[in-house]
């Protein structure tokens, strides 16, 4: 009889414990990529001091605005925090879908001016500018460029190439020379396999040509509206500037691209680089921190922030860090993000491949020391440009997408015939949201 | 029995024109897919290589990295761990990094396991019940019905896919195995139903009929006789659903997050550092493959049957 | 085991035939019935899914007057009709062609017939990411072997908007293929000897045999395997997707493409509704007449 008791007791009380050390857990989703493999190693920290249990759902790009936004628009309760893409601040501010930060902030002595007031711009304010905190900046990021170090030192190819052009091979000042530099890569042998220039953004499905072309664009000094006259497009856009900047990549990409590399985006380019096929690759800072680790059998990557030509800009990435406002835990998600926001975790952040905004990490003496593309990240988060963050970015960006695409990979039409054509579309678009 | 039938005579040389044609088509078909296996066995960096190895030196890191959740850690660290006890330990640290933990393939595996199967079952069993009572009996409306069980595949399930989600969640169903099972089921019910009823209408109805006159009942005739002669065309839609249920992305993703998320959605998100983790998606492709493949072999044997003949037994 | 053989004994034809029916009714009807009113009443309004808070306003067949009007529209649907036309011709000539050679006794057959099956066992979207890398001019396969019976040179597939939609044909092609031809060969299969047997002591000839009993026993098999194949490809979504994201331009935008972007990138939840209801109807139409050319041949 005893020991049919002490049996059925072992259970019983295992399951009380159970019962009574239940966990309290936060719920964080994010896009599947390095940095955030970085997070999830970084918040064990989080769990070590707070005793909350952090679940990640990590969704691939290509199928993460869907899965997110369809969440947000039917005030799903699975996520408590977000890290969203840096377009989806208008919608989450408009439709509040995101947590007014500025009480939480006032109550725990977190300061915007502590972060970098770019990204602050960015990531974190609705209506653009204004005081009004959605998010607090993540993930710091732009759009640069990594390069084949071994090669440009070998003496022979510079010297071919000082002679052929006249200045000494090395990170280029401008498009111009990055042209330059590309096309005598391209279809060059080394080392006994056929080499080309650069692998660059062409992806057709969500938004890596525009990402790319905007590159050059803004380097161009393009605009996307009047200043003075928001939603007025028409000489901006499509200023004769801007449409010779678009000619200019598509020349990038006739001259200077793989054969075969006409959708091609984050993985691609890194694919392509990586597997010693290019010189150049247009990508994140995100995964400068893998690509520099990989580094080996004589590969040494340099890393450079865009190149200017008639001004000096990059594109911007990055996101912000929300709380979800369907949330049931909106206490215990503020508890991470103050947690998030402190510097001495701030610098972990960098340390382990996060790209943190933080003033105090960036403006430490040791910063630009840290990595090899520090620098360029801090030079390209003073230049950055974002594209459209309207509630109705998607409807911006598709035709963007379609036209700049049928342009420079299909070749059809002109430069400034596409872009006047965005401009239609994107007024039919402002017009159906009340904005002109 | 040999229901073999050509429509050349049996020639040494037809025989071999077929054989022929056939094996170039299946070394066609099969090189993306040896691509793929292969791959599996290719190290990181291999598996991107320009030009493309042909020939490598085989690895089991996709593998290693496929069931694990791996973090870097900086060589002072890694100096003074003690030596690894296992072989997949030293092909990560290798790469200095070290195993954190499983990783959620395996969960993700066994959830399409069982949704699959649930499912596959579930669409043959009530198909071909439906099937039967369509082909045997007076139905009022039977075309009808018919067609409208067809209707149900003709919506585009991205229009659908929304107020399903909002449906499953007001009724508790998201991210459940029933619930998964429930909407793969229903989807491939049209298939099941019009197929298993193609295949039944082949099947005379002078045997159920010897076979209730003998004695059985409707429902064992149904059983007995029919079922059996059936098996063909149950083998052939079992595959079919199977396949469907176990591949299916878009609603996976849509409809499941931690308990029910099946493997498809979970491939992609393979992440190496610095993109993609070719060889670990190599992997669990041909892992994802196996099950499927084995359900074919077992069920090849049905699926080439002919119709026996013969007395039915009593 | 007497018992229950005599409670089944009792139940007449019609209550057997209602049991075995009405499960899948109700399964289907439960499920299906509430996102088709849900499609059908958007499809009248001008509902942002995106947009909370903004209740729907009824905009009556604007939607519909919209979607017909759109020149692109009819450029999708062009393209998603060459997509269905083409890979149903393939697959019908290779799908019948392989299963009639299959359909013999020889070493090996099951075997070779479990390895052709394998393409169609993949998942669609992994499919779809690997045939990229076998389309690359560069390192791709497909061009190697190509160009191996005759030098065209380097081209792109993928990246050419004349090859392109052929592209994803071929790709369609290699995977269901061996959907059609498991079909008819179990089709093939379920022939009944004694027909053969018969014909045999008629003195009629193999040719004569195969266009008088093999062929018109298959033909409802394969006309049921392209039905299911065409609605499926008319639907059709993440392998193109995977493959070349409709790519370059619209070239490949199939109708399901376009369709989604409208419903999860616009969230323009009345406009697609709309736009899938039409695509809705244009199957179900299609789908109708076949089914009544399918019976009258089953007839015949």
């Amino acid at each position: 009889m005893k020991k049919l008791l002490s049996i059925f007791l072992i259970p019983v009380f295992t399951l009380l414990f159970t019962f009574n050390v239940k966990a309290e857990s936060l719920t964080l989703g994010w896009a599947a990529w390095d940095p955030a493999n970085a997070l999830q190693e970084l918040s064990k920290e989080f769990t070590a001091e707070t005793g909350i249990e952090m679940n990640f759902e990590f969704v691939p790009w290509t199928s993460f605005a869907d899965r997110m936004l369809n969440e947000l628009n039917n005030k799903g309760k699975t996520f408590d925090l977000l890290i969203g893409d840096s377009q989806w601040i208008g919608a989450g501010a408009t439709y509040g879908h995101y947590v007014k930060l500025n009480d939480f902030f006032d109550a725990n002595g977190i300061s915007m001016d502590d972060f970098n007031p770019a990204t602050v711009y960015a990531y974190s304010t609705w209506p653009k500018g204004t005081p009004n905190y959605y998010a607090l900046p993540a993930m710091g990021d732009a759009l640069a460029w990594a390069y084949r170090k071994d090669w440009f030192d070998r003496p022979e190819l510079q010297a071919e190439f000082k002679s052929k052009n006249g200045y000494d091979l090395g990170v280029p000042k401008t498009w111009d020379e990055l042209y330059d530099m590309c096309t005598f890569f391209q279809g060059r042998e080394i080392d006994g396999v056929v080499r080309y220039g650069a692998a660059i953004n062409t992806e057709r499905g969500s938004e890596g040509i525009t990402m790319g072309v905007t590159a050059a664009m803004y380097a161009w000094g393009m605009e996307y509206e009047d200043p003075n006259n928001p939603y007025s497009m028409d000489g901006y856009f499509n200023s004769a500037a801007a449409a010779e900047a678009v000619e200019f990549y598509k020349k990038m990409y006739d001259d200077c691209a793989p054969p075969g590399h006409s959708d091609a985006y984050m993985v691609a380019n890194l694919d392509a680089y990586k597997s010693g096929q290019v010189a150049f690759q247009m990508n994140w800072y995100a995964f400068w921190p893998g690509v520099y680790k990989e580094d080996s059998d004589g590969r040494e990557s340099g890393f450079f922030a865009n190149p200017c030509q008639n001004v000096c800009a990059a594109t911007l990435g990055g996101q912000g860090i929300s709380v979800v406002s369907y949330s049931d835990k909106q206490d215990l998600a503020l508890e991470y993000m103050k947690w998030f926001a402190r510097p001495d975790i701030q610098q972990k952040w960098w340390d382990l491949g996060g790209y943190s905004c933080h003033m105090d990490v960036l403006g430490s003496p040791d910063f630009v020391d840290s990595a090899v593309y520090a620098q360029g990240f801090l030079d390209s988060m003073g230049i950055v440009k974002d594209f459209w963050q309207e509630p109705t970015f998607v409807e911006l960006m598709l035709p963007m997408q379609e036209r700049i695409h049928d342009y420079v990979v299909n070749g059809k039409g002109s430069a400034q015939e596409a872009l006047d054509k965005i401009i239609e579309d994107w007024e039919e678009v402002f017009e159906a949201d009340g904005k002109i | 029995m040999d229901t073999s039938r050509s429509p050349l005579e049996p020639s040494g040389f037809s025989r071999k024109l077929a054989a022929t044609i056939i094996i170039v088509y299946m070394v066609v078909t099969l090189i993306p897919i040896t691509w793929i296996v292969a791959t599996s066995f290719k190290s990181v960096d291999s598996a991107i290589s320009y030009p493309p190895e042909v020939f490598f030196e085989p690895s089991l890191e996709g593998y290693v990295n496929l069931f694990t959740n791996r973090s870097r850690q900086p060589k002072e660290y890694l100096d003074s761990l003690p030596p690894p006890e296992t072989w997949y330990e030293e092909l990560v640290r290798s790469r200095e990094m070290v195993i954190t933990g499983p990783s959620k393939f395996i969960g993700r595996y066994s959830n399409s396991l069982i949704i699959g199967f649930g499912a596959t079952f579930l669409s043959v069993f009530l198909g071909a019940l439906a099937a039967y009572a369509f082909s045997r009996f007076k139905v009022p409306l039977k075309d009808d019905l018919m067609f409208f069980i067809l209707s149900t595949r003709m919506f585009p399930p991205i229009a659908v896919a929304v107020p399903i989600f909002i449906m499953y969640r007001k009724l508790g169903l998201g991210d459940t195995h029933l619930g998964m099972i429930i909407l793969y089921t229903v989807v491939n019910l049209s298939l099941a139903v019009w197929l298993l009823k193609g295949f039944m209408d082949e099947i005379p109805k002078e045997y159920e009929e010897a076979a209730m006159i003998d004695g059985y009942s409707r429902m064992q005739a149904f059983f007995k006789v029919v079922l059996p002669q059936a098996m063909t065309g149950i083998a052939a839609t079992a595959i079919f659903c199977m396949i469907f249920s176990w591949n299916e992305y878009a609603f996976a993703v849509l409809l499941t997050q931690f308990n029910a998320q099946t493997a498809p959605p979970f491939i992609p998100t393979i992440i190496g550092e610095g993109g993609l983790d070719w060889p670990a998606i190599g992997a669990s492709t041909t892992l994802f493959l196996i099950p499927v493949m084995i359900f074919t072999v077992v069920l090849r044997k049905h699926l080439l049957r002919g119709i026996t003949f013969g007395a039915v037994r009593k | 085991m007497k018992s229950a053989v005599k409670n089944f004994k009792g139940l007449s034809d019609k209550a057997i035939a209602w049991i075995f029916i009405t499960p899948t009714l109700i399964l289907l009807l439960a499920i299906n019935i509430y996102p088709l009113i849900y499609a059908i009443r958007m499809s009248f309004t001008n509902f942002y899914a995106n947009k909370i808070g903004r209740e729907p306003k009824f905009v009556g067949l604007k939607n519909y007057q919209k979607i017909l009007g759109d020149e692109e529209i009819w450029e999708k649907m062009q393209i998603t009709a060459h997509f269905v036309c083409w890979t149903l011709l393939l697959q019908a000539l290779i799908g019948l062609g392989l299963a009639l050679l299959l359909n013999r006794k020889f070493k090996g057959n099951e075997l070779l017939t479990t390895l052709i099956v394998l393409p169609m066992m993949l998942s669609p979207a992994v499919v779809g990411v690997f045939w990229t890398y076998l389309y690359n001019p560069q390192v791709g396969l497909f061009n190697y072997v190509v160009n191996f019976f005759y030098d065209f040179g380097v081209f792109d597939m993928i990246g050419s908007s004349t090859l392109a939609p052929w592209s994803i044909v071929i790709v369609d092609t290699w995977m269901w293929t061996p959907f059609t031809m498991l079909i008819c060969l179990a089709g093939l299969r379920s022939i009944p000897n004694y027909l053969y047997e018969a014909a045999e002591v008629d003195r009629a000839s193999k040719w004569q045999q195969f266009i008088h009993i093999t062929l018109p026993s298959v033909l409802p098999f394969l006309l049921l395997a392209l039905l299911f194949r065409g609605i499926e490809n008319f639907k059709m979504f993440d392998l193109v997707v995977e493959l070349t994201s409709g790519g370059p331009g619209s070239a490949t935008e199939l109708a399901s493409i376009n369709l989604k972007r409208e419903a999860f990138e616009k969230w323009k939840t009345g406009y697609s509704s709309a736009f899938a209801v039409i695509l809705f109807v244009t199957i179900f139409g299609f789908g109708n007449v076949y089914v009544k050319v399918m019976n009258k041949i089953k007839e015949r």
